[in-house]
């Protein structure tokens, strides 16, 4: 029978054949990928006893048999390191495992702890939404380490949101799969046959590498599907031995990583759409997830402009808030005779309205002869049993396709085909538009007043007291963004960071980690308006900001409730003639005692303040606790608001 | 007392009092209210308060009815027919409340509490509302 050992030593041994017909030999292929490699993904050079050991020698006092039994020169999961730094992965975040130990090792020692630097997570939910909200920041995938069993059921409800969200991960999930060599206990319980089983409904891809070629070919992979739209999260399997074994240095070259382009809608549909846009009276311009990056943000402003088009939504930040062009409502949609969605979410919803009564009835809100433009990327790749694409809306031209590549062809096509007769009317649009738009400020303006000295806190107040002494800062929202927030100017492209995508409760707080993680290497200052009842699920995360000096202002929207769902009660009692508002809080507030949320952060080791009810504290507690930010460390201020 | 002391008080004193109080109101009102999930207790708050909380108004329109996941209701609410007509048989998504539910004299005390909200401040007396 072929142990394990050997197995490996088989598999090494081909590997070398394999690179040996291009003409070096591993060791020579292996120093020369070393030296190609991209100076950042890197590792550190090794230290005198590494070197030694990756030489072969045979430390003091040791036959090479008593060697061999006790040390390993070159396990595999150093090689494993070097293809995530290969990927230009900066960061794992993980609570630790011995599934994946070996990779864990190497990460900390042999990769020298940076790029990717290890983080010191509490709960793997918390690892996989901070990781979501990083991706939305730095436009690229944080990598997570977990336990295949007991670690990804923790993580799955995050990957669920970072699924929805289309937001791109890589999941590394430690499992022993040769029954002959796992230890009794733990390392059973913690080991599954398809350990990804668990999260393939809501996952791009995934692989269970058996070689070290095959881990690197699939990480690659795997990377790839990733971040080509529609991105999602994707799972490699690292395997216990594969990551333990010795290499004796014989390991694959790792070719350079190429990204994909990503899919460019049709050129054909493009230039219909075009068309339609360009010689409507009322186009409107429905975004979803249509900005990625500040480009994307640039080209959106373009289009609008292009066509004096108002834009609507803020799945993501897609366009400026203090443009004229940035509108709201539903009269918008109502009076459109050509609406182009880009990556929406739903467009169902926006087209038509449906009211939780008793009996659930929809009408349509756009009008009957609307000529629908869709473009986006989510048919490219759907799954079928969670719902999360929402319900069918038919359109006149779908166009699949990542929005925002197409963006340039399709503004371009429509400056091309714009009549000439069109140019007053592009006028007389803009002046409408301007007046809207101001009236729309003026009204936000008026509705902030009301409650303004309100105990609990108003959120127009705690959001406006917070805005002005944030104003001064290169600031980041990295947390969801509230109508309370529409006096804001949100102009550049980490403005706001847009919601959870699976509205999976406990993404926030973790999430707002991750994204003022990104944030942090910029200078910029990142805040929070961080909701009650998620900060509650894996509180632990603080400590991971603390621990790691990331320097974040979470501002508590303590309504003391998950008051969503003492309305959704409310809703039912009175459906049923029954209950009031007692009834409806059963269940859903936190009450007798309050949670004290500035004492959970300070038992943490993090700056806090609260619980303040007065808004004339507002001010001075967000100044102190900005003063903390500012010198690199997280902080917290409990404010205890209006309920909604 | 004599008549002039009592005129003094009456139409000097006791109007001013009642001006004062009413200026005090909101901050001394609001004060109870901030333990939101606590008793009530009648004497600290206007008529129809009670009704308005226990009845779950304030969770979608706020304790002082400034709305937020539902309409504002106040200050300005609507005349107490409309009013009526609304929750008795909302055309949104707000749910019905029936007489079984919420009694008429209840539905008018708390559109008393509505109408007693005072009048917000002007936007422009407030320099944070004046983003750039």
């Amino acid at each position: 029978m072929t142990n394990r050992r050997d197995f490996i030593k088989g598999v090494a041994g081909t590997v070398t054949g394999v690179v040996a017909t291009a003409g070096l030999s591993v060791q020579q292929e292996a120093v020369a990928q070393q030296t190609a490699a991209p100076e950042k993904a890197s590792a550190l050079p090794p230290t005198h006893y590494e070197a030694n050991m990756e030489k072969g020698v045979i430390p003091d006092g040791y036959t090479e048999e008593q060697a061999h039994h006790y040390f390993v020169q070159s396990p595999g999961s150093d090689f494993m390191v070097d293809v995530v730094k290969g990927l230009g992965i900066d960061y794992i975040a993980s609570n630790p495992g011995s599934s994946f130990r070996g990779l864990q090792e190497s990460i900390s020692v042999y990769g020298g702890n940076k790029k990717p630097e290890f983080l010191t997570c509490l709960h793997e939910e918390s690892a996989a939404a901070m990781a979501h909200g990083y991706a939305k920041i730095a436009y690229k995938p944080m990598g997570i380490a977990v336990h295949g069993t007991v670690g990804l059921q923790h993580a799955a409800m995050a990957i669920y949101n970072a699924y929805c969200d289309r937001v791109p991960m890589m999941i590394f999930a430690g499992n022993h799969m040769d029954a002959n060599d796992r230890r009794p206990g733990a390392e059973w319980s913690h080991s599954a046959l398809d350990c990804i089983k668990l999260v393939r409904d809501f996952i791009k891809w995934d692989d269970i590498p058996l070689s070290l070629p095959h881990y690197m070919e699939s990480t690659q992979r795997a990377y790839k599907v990733a971040t080509t739209p529609p991105m999602g999260p994707v799972a490699i399997v690292v395997d216990g031995h594969l990551q333990e074994e010795d290499t004796h240095g014989k390991v694959p070259a790792i070719p350079p990583y190429v990204p994909s382009t990503p899919p460019h809608g049709d050129m054909g549909a493009l230039i219909e759409a075009a068309k339609l846009l360009a010689n409507a009276e009322n186009p409107v311009i429905l975004a979803g997830r249509a900005a990625r990056t500040p480009v994307g943000l640039e080209h959106m402003v373009a289009l609008a402009e292009a066509l004096q088009a108002p834009v609507s939504g803020d799945g993501r930040m897609n366009f400026p808030s203090n443009h004229y062009l940035s509108q709201g409502g539903r009269a918008l949609v109502r009076q459109a005779d050509v609406i182009l969605g880009l990556e929406n979410r739903d467009l169902w919803a926006q087209i038509n309205s449906m009211r939780d009564l008793v009996h659930r009835t929809s009408s349509r809100v756009a009008r009957d002869d609307v000529k629908l433009i869709s473009i986006g990327s989510d048919d490219l790749y759907m799954l079928s049993n969670y719902q999360n694409f929402q319900r069918f809306q038919p359109v006149d031209l779908d166009i699949n396709g990542d929005a925002e590549a197409s963006l340039p062809f399709l503004i371009e096509e429509i400056k091309r085909q714009m009549p000439k007769a069109r140019f007053a009317k592009l006028k007389d649009r803009a002046d409408k538009y301007r007046e809207s738009y101001q009236k729309g400020m003026e009204e936000e303006r008026i509705a902030a007043t009301l409650g303004w000295n309100d105990k609990p806190v108003s959120l127009y107040r705690l959001s406006m007291e917070l805005y002005d002494v944030i104003k001064d800062h290169d600031w980041s929202l990295v947390s969801q963004k509230s109508s309370a927030q529409n006096l804001w100017p949100m102009t550049r492209h980490y403005h706001h960071i847009g919601g959870s995508g699976g509205a999976g409760i406990g993404y926030e707080l973790p999430a707002s980690v991750g994204a003022a993680l990104a944030n942090r290497e910029h200078g910029r200052f990142s805040v929070a308006i961080q909701p009650d009842g998620d900060f509650l699920f894996a509180p632990g995360v603080v400590w991971t900001a603390a621990h790691h000096q990331i320097p974040l202002l979470w501002v508590m929207h303590n309504n003391r409730a998950y008051h969503q769902e003492v309305m959704h009660l409310q809703r039912m009692a009175s459906r049923r003639q029954r209950g009031n508002n007692n009834q409806a809080k059963i269940g859903n507030v936190f009450e007798d005692p309050f949670i004290n949320f500035a004492k959970l952060a300070e038992g943490f080791g993090v700056y806090s303040e609260g619980p303040i009810t007065n808004p004339d504290d507002l001010a001075p507690a967000l100044r102190r606790a900005a003063a903390i930010v500012d010198s690199g460390m997280p902080a917290l201020v409990d404010v205890v608001c209006q309920p909604a | 007392m004599s008549v002039n002391t009592h005129l003094f008080a009456r139409h000097i004193l006791y109007p001013l009092f009642i001006l004062l109080s009413q200026l005090a109101w909101p901050a001394y009102a609001q004060e109870k209210t901030f333990d939101f999930h606590g008793e009530i207790n009648d004497a600290d708050h206007p008529t129809g308060y009670r009704e308005y909380v226990e009845n779950g108004c304030w969770q979608c329109h706020g304790f002082q009815g400034q709305g937020m996941a539902g309409p504002a209701l106040a200050p300005n609410p609507l005349p107490y027919e409309a009013f009526a007509a609304l929750v008795r048989k909302p055309v949104n998504v707000m749910p019905a409340y029936s007489p079984a539910l919420l009694s008429d004299e209840q539905m008018r005390r708390i559109h008393q509490y509505l109408q007693s909200i005072p009048k917000a401040p002007d936007p422009d007396s407030l320099p944070l509302l004046s983003v750039e």
